[in-house]
């Protein structure tokens, strides 16, 4: 299995826009609650999965031209919305899933500005419902 | 409640893919109304075709 490098090319899809040319990092992580199930008279702890919590984090290149960054993001907050990530540009595959699902759109910043450093700006959503995973 | 959304084409206005068309290209969805207005106030759709008055 070939290792991948990171950022190689990305695709990162948020309310059904490809904004992967804007973004320097994105992280998909989903974990599920452990649930203590131990009982008197057990000697060690047991559990089972409770429910699942899924986090989109993308590190953003700000742009207030039309139709980039700030004029996707700045009506989304507050929404729940669309997105999709999969590894690299090439067809959904095996080697290549598409990871999607909604996400609450919980904060964007508009203004991130530092003298002699480009404009850019972390976001950070949880995702609302089920991330599915598909490889065709 | 959802309110049905009708079909509509559309054309991709902006730098970006949408729904999987490139900029420059037309299709067909239906979009939620909120989705529509997103997209459209994103400059990254326009109605276009014979549904302008959508």
């Amino acid at each position: 299995m070939a290792k991948l490098i990171g950022g190689a090319a990305q695709i990162v899809v948020v309310n059904s826009v490809v904004l992967s040319d804007h973004v320097t990092a994105a992280t998909l992580t989903e974990s599920a609650e452990d649930v203590d199930t131990s009982a008197f008279g057990d000697s060690a702890r047991s559990y089972v999965a409770g429910l699942t919590t899924g986090q989109l984090n993308i590190t953003w290149q700000q742009d207030y031209a039309a139709s980039e960054v700030d004029a996707t993001l700045t009506a989304l907050v507050g929404t729940v919305v669309p997105f999709a990530l999969t590894p690299t540009a090439a067809s959904v595959s095996a080697t290549n899933p598409k990871y999607e699902g909604n996400v609450l759109v919980t904060d964007y910043t508009p203004i991130a500005a530092e003298v002699g450093s480009l404009s850019s700006f972390s976001t950070s959503w949880p995702v609302s419902g089920a991330i599915t995973r598909t490889v065709s | 409640m959802t309110k049905k959304n009708k079909k509509v084409e559309y054309e991709v206005v902006g730098n970006h893919a949408v729904h999987g068309h490139e900029p420059g290209t037309t299709f067909s969805a239906e979009l939620s109304a909120e989705q529509h207005k997103q997209l459209i106030d994103g400059g990254h759709l326009v109605v276009s075709g014979n549904n302008k008055e959508a």
